[in-house]
């Protein structure tokens, strides 16, 4: 095995080993002379002791001599095994730097990011002069910390210092392919690559490691380093909040689930709203356990309200608090587009609908052409606005939380684009399918438009054979807080004519006793589309007539609304919200193109930290995607609330959260991660072990002998000191 | 002037011999007021008359009982005492430890000058003998005032000194005494034990008696020196040592007081008075500390 040292410069004091001797030399030479009487007694006692006086005298030498060297041997810390970090210093060292969220972990000495900073620290500053030093932090966009390869002096060690971890989730592949760029242009070789990270488990992504270790190689290659910091903890946290995907009134009763790891039995978590405590729940699980618990209340007024599910603070503090945005409505926009009415014999199911969502409205329906319908509703919470899919103008879907397509037909060109660019923006649609006895229907439905299946047959039932539903997922956001005699009555309602949608690609909230979907729910983007492949009219169902049909319709379009104008998101992703009213009308009057309106370009758009949070401020870019804008901030790094402004105007409330894995304790061994980015094809040359006391103990795998070299050495002086004594 | 609270040192440091020496006996004579050396291997020479206030001793009763009359015997020693003092000048009493201290030869002529003036004052016959490894010098024993003189002249000069051979010498003078008396050797006795118990044995069988004062350093009795060094003999100086005393000083200290045990017990042996002493010791205080012991025996 070989024998490395860590600080081989400190070798050369092994020189003073020779001090002993030549103090002996010395004295030698200058030792005084003294006149005595008469040295016969003198002579006869050294001619007894002299032989054993001089072997101790020169045992008493080696012995000085060995323990100097070992001193200074123990100094220079050598290892058995290791690597001689000498022979492999490189000319340019480049730090890969976890900064996930999970590097905020608390250890023994310190969090995980301090560990790794000592260990940078110590690695700059091992390098030999001249070398040059490059550190990309690793967090959910790996970024470069210096503006180009810079010298390892103070300006680096202090701008290490200056390094914090984020709330993100990190990429350590992408990070390697970050640092691969900055291989390639290394002005020195051999380049050696320092992963510095706490090996979580959740990070790793094989087909990312190897694009990475393929872009290394095209770099002209690297010496790869392994530095695990990482140590197992146990800690509770919160891993998502899920809040009602249906819009809320004010005054309604609210269930809010929290999926949480329990970090120590009966751990208890609050739900907090705007700062004061709403509800609170205690886990029943043991520690290390998932659970998930349910915070009940009732809605607070109309308005956005910034929420938190918290617990106490542990070892990982980040994920203690999970913060959320709950909007409470208090107008729901509807649109209804809906097919050419021939009477109130023909189609006109839609009307159902309307009056389901905004019964007090009085609305009526003129079957003209141009006939549309204003109406509000209970509370005035739905406004319900109907237009004939022939009248549908670009504006009419700009402001509606829901769109409901009645038996529309094929969409045409401009009024599908908009319907999936609703779509793809959070929008929530419900396409109702028309009359199952047009034998066309099947096929003249604009499912297969939207990118979904269409249907693939159809229904008919003689009255007697009227099929009764059942609800599938009672769990879903549309039935949750719904009683069991409420779910009773809804089905008790009898279809006799729909059509039937495939299985694939839907998820059923309510189907016939048969299996065949009633209402299917779809997700195209973040968009979610709701497919019912019936109409109201009383010859296909008596759904309109049972008195669950308001409270259904009422939950479904508030289920299509849920997407709000609020962003949810993880930190280290893009948020990006989407212009409304007079915002969007501002960034379109000017005539913008792609690329922004002048109006919200420029240093005024940014989206920032709310006060209390971590300060940040980010820039954002103005986008339009589909005749419509939105404002695309850069990735955060902290969690927290957002508010995109333009000057002095908000243009919308975003909300960045810790991605749950990174609260996973689950880390990989050093042997395993080096046998992960080895398969990658990465060029592992070493893993390396992190000291006691910070910083680096190169040479991992060998064994450190500065203990017991240093321990040798005081049993020696001891030795030496009883040997002197008895000499005496 | 106090001579027991005065050091060898500050007494050398007077200068002249005879007044020292006479400054010793004087104080010594204030206390005692008569000669310890009367009274021993006795000769009678003669009758005289006895003076009030004498003691009793010497009475001869019977004169007393045929005459009615006092009278007392005198022996021939009372009054023809012959001391020889002998003292080694040899290069080992050359070796003094400290310059606030004599050298043993410097206090052996302080020991010797005192001796004579006690001896000379009482009109006895004082001699002298200066030896190293070989004969010195002399002065034949006599009792005329000049002799004082003559003797510390001899102990101002005294010559280099070079090896020690006593047990040669001793035997040399022993056979040139020409009449017993008293011999008295100031010497350090660095030479064979052996040897020098049969040089002063040779004395003893010639009728003398032999008090010897064994002057030493006081760094010769304890080897008190710090450091390693090189010790270079006195008597032969193209011998050195080089050592640490700390570590020979317990060796060392154990064989010189084995070879002082055989000193006292070779003169225990011959009868011989031993008086040690060092050169530290106030020399008054050694003499007289003896000189009384001898008058109380006496």
């Amino acid at each position: 095995m070989p024998l490395t040292f860590l600080n081989p410069g400190l070798l050369f004091g092994a020189a003073a080993a020779a001090v002993p001797l030549l103090l002996h030399l010395l004295q030698r030479r200058r030792v005084r002379e003294i006149a005595f009487s008469d040295l016969r007694f003198l002579e006869e006692v050294q001619a007894r002791r002299s032989r054993a006086l001089g072997v101790r005298r020169w045992l008493l030498l080696l012995l000085r001599m060995l323990a100097i060297l070992l001193v200074v041997a123990g100094a220079a810390r050598p290892r058995l095994g290791g690597r001689d970090a000498s022979t492999t210093a490189p000319a340019a060292l480049l730090v890969v730097l976890d900064a996930s969220a999970s590097m905020r972990v608390e250890q023994d000495r310190g969090t995980r990011f301090a560990a790794a900073l000592a260990a940078a620290t110590d690695a700059v500053a091992a390098l030999p002069a001249g070398a040059v030093v490059q550190v990309v932090l690793a967090g959910p966009r790996p970024r470069a910390v210096f503006n180009g390869w810079t010298g390892a002096g103070a300006g680096t060690a202090s701008a290490l210092r200056a390094l914090a971890p984020t709330d993100g989730a990190g990429d350590p592949a992408a990070a390697l392919a970050e640092a691969a760029a900055w291989v390639a242009d290394a002005p020195q070789r051999p380049v050696t690559v320092l992963l510095i990270s706490d090996l979580q488990v959740a990070a790793w992504d094989d087909a990312a490691l190897a694009a990475a270790a393929r872009a290394l190689a095209a770099a002209g290659g690297a010496r790869l380093a392994l530095l695990p910091v990482g140590e197992p903890h146990v800690a509770g946290g919160v891993t998502a909040v899920c809040t009602p995907l249906r819009a809320l009134r004010a005054g309604e009763a609210v269930q809010i689930e929290a999926d949480v790891r329990v970090g120590h039995a009966g751990q208890v978590w609050r739900l907090e709203l705007d700062g004061r405590l709403v509800a609170e729940a205690a886990s029943g699980a043991s520690p290390g356990e998932t659970d998930r618990l349910a915070f009940a209340f009732a809605a607070p007024a109309a308005g956005l309200h910034r929420g938190l599910v918290v617990t106490a603070a542990d070892r990982f503090p980040v994920d203690d608090a999970r913060p959320f945005l709950l909007e409470v409505r208090d107008r729901i926009e509807v649109l209804i587009v809906h097919g050419p009415d021939a009477g109130t014999a023909g189609r006109g199911g839609w009307r159902y609908w309307a009056n389901a969502l905004a019964p007090a409205g009085g609305a009526t329906v003129d079957a003209t052409v141009d006939a549309t319908v204003d109406a509000s509703g209970i509370d005035d919470l739905f406004r319900v606005r109907a237009r004939d899919v022939a009248d549908v103008a670009d504006g009419d879907l700009a402001d509606a939380d829901a769109i409901l397509l009645v038996d529309t037909g094929p969409l045409g060109r401009r009024l599908q684009e908009a319907v999936v660019e609703r779509l793809e923006r959070d929008g929530g649609v419900a396409l109702f399918a028309g009359d199952p006895a047009d034998a066309t229907a099947p096929d003249r439905t604009p499912l297969p438009a939207l990118g979904m299946a269409g249907p693939n047959a159809s229904r008919a039932h003689g009255p007697a054979g009227a099929q009764e539903a059942m609800v599938v997922a009672p769990a879903h956001p549309v039935f949750v807080g719904l009683p069991a005699d409420a779910l009773a009555t809804l089905s008790r309602a009898t279809w006799r004519r729909y059509l039937v949608l495939p299985d694939a690609g839907y998820e059923v909230l309510l189907a016939t006793r048969d299996g065949d979907p009633l209402l299917a729910l779809a997700r195209r983007e973040r968009g979610r589309l709701l497919v019912a492949p019936f109409h109201a009219l009383p010859d296909a169902t008596d759904l309109a007539h049972n008195p669950m049909f308001p409270p259904l319709a009422r939950r479904l379009v508030a289920y299509l609304a849920g997407g709000g104008r609020t962003v949810s998101g993880e930190v280290g992703v893009a948020p990006a919200v989407a212009l409304a009213g007079a915002a969007a009308a501002g960034a379109g009057a000017n005539g913008a193109d792609a690329n922004g309106a002048d109006l919200l370009a420029g240093p005024s758009l940014h989206y920032r930290a709310r006060p209390g949070a971590a300060a940040e401020v980010l820039p954002a870019r103005l986008g339009w995607r589909g005749g419509r804008a939105f404002v695309t901030g850069e990735p955060a790094s902290r969690q927290g609330f957002y508010t995109f402004v333009a000057g002095s105007d908000t243009l919308g409330d975003a909300v960045l959260a810790t991605p749950a894995a990174e609260g996973d304790a689950a880390l990989s061994t050093a042997a395993e991660a080096a046998a992960r980015l080895a398969a990658a094809g990465l060029p592992l040359a070493e893993v390396l072990a992190a000291a006691p006391d910070g910083g680096i103990a190169a040479g991992a795998g060998g064994r450190e002998l500065a203990p017991w070299l240093l321990g040798l050495a005081a049993l020696i002086l001891l030795a030496e000191t009883r040997l002197s004594r008895r000499a005496a | 002037m106090s001579l027991a609270t005065v050091s060898p040192a500050e007494f050398a440091a007077l200068g002249r011999l005879d007044l020292i020496a006479r400054l010793v006996v004087e104080g010594f004579l204030v206390g005692l007021h008569r000669s310890p050396f009367h009274g021993f291997s006795s000769e009678f020479a003669e009758y005289r008359a006895c003076f009030p206030g004498e003691p009793v001793t010497h009475v001869d009763w019977r004169v007393y009982a045929k005459s009615d009359r006092l009278y007392r015997k005198v022996f021939s020693e009372e009054t023809n005492l012959r001391a020889t003092l002998l003292v080694d000048c040899s290069a080992s009493m050359g070796y003094g430890s400290d310059a606030a201290r004599p050298t043993k030869l410097a206090y052996a002529r302080l020991l010797a000058a005192s001796l004579a003036r006690l001896l000379l004052r009482q009109n006895d016959a004082v001699g002298l003998e200066l030896f190293d490894s070989r004969r010195l010098g002399s002065v034949p024993a006599r009792a005329v005032r000049r002799q004082l003189f003559e003797i510390l002249k001899h102990l101002d000069d005294l010559p280099a000194g070079r090896g020690t051979a006593l047990g040669p010498v001793l035997h040399e003078v022993a056979e040139r005494l020409p009449r017993r008396g008293l011999v008295v050797l100031i010497s350090d006795l660095m030479d064979s034990p052996a040897e020098v118990a049969d040089g002063l044995r040779h004395f003893r069988h010639r009728g003398h008696e032999v008090i010897v004062f064994q002057v030493l350093d006081p760094r010769e009795l304890d080897l008190d020196f710090k450091g390693e060094a090189r010790f270079r003999d006195l008597e032969r100086p193209d011998r050195t040592l080089r050592l640490e005393p700390a570590h020979a000083r317990a060796a060392y200290r154990e064989r010189f007081e084995a070879w002082r045990g055989e000193v006292r017990g070779a003169c225990r042996r011959e009868r011989i008075d031993l008086v040690e002493t060092s050169t530290d010791t106030p020399f008054d205080r050694a003499l007289l500390a003896y000189l009384s012991k001898r008058r109380r025996l006496a």
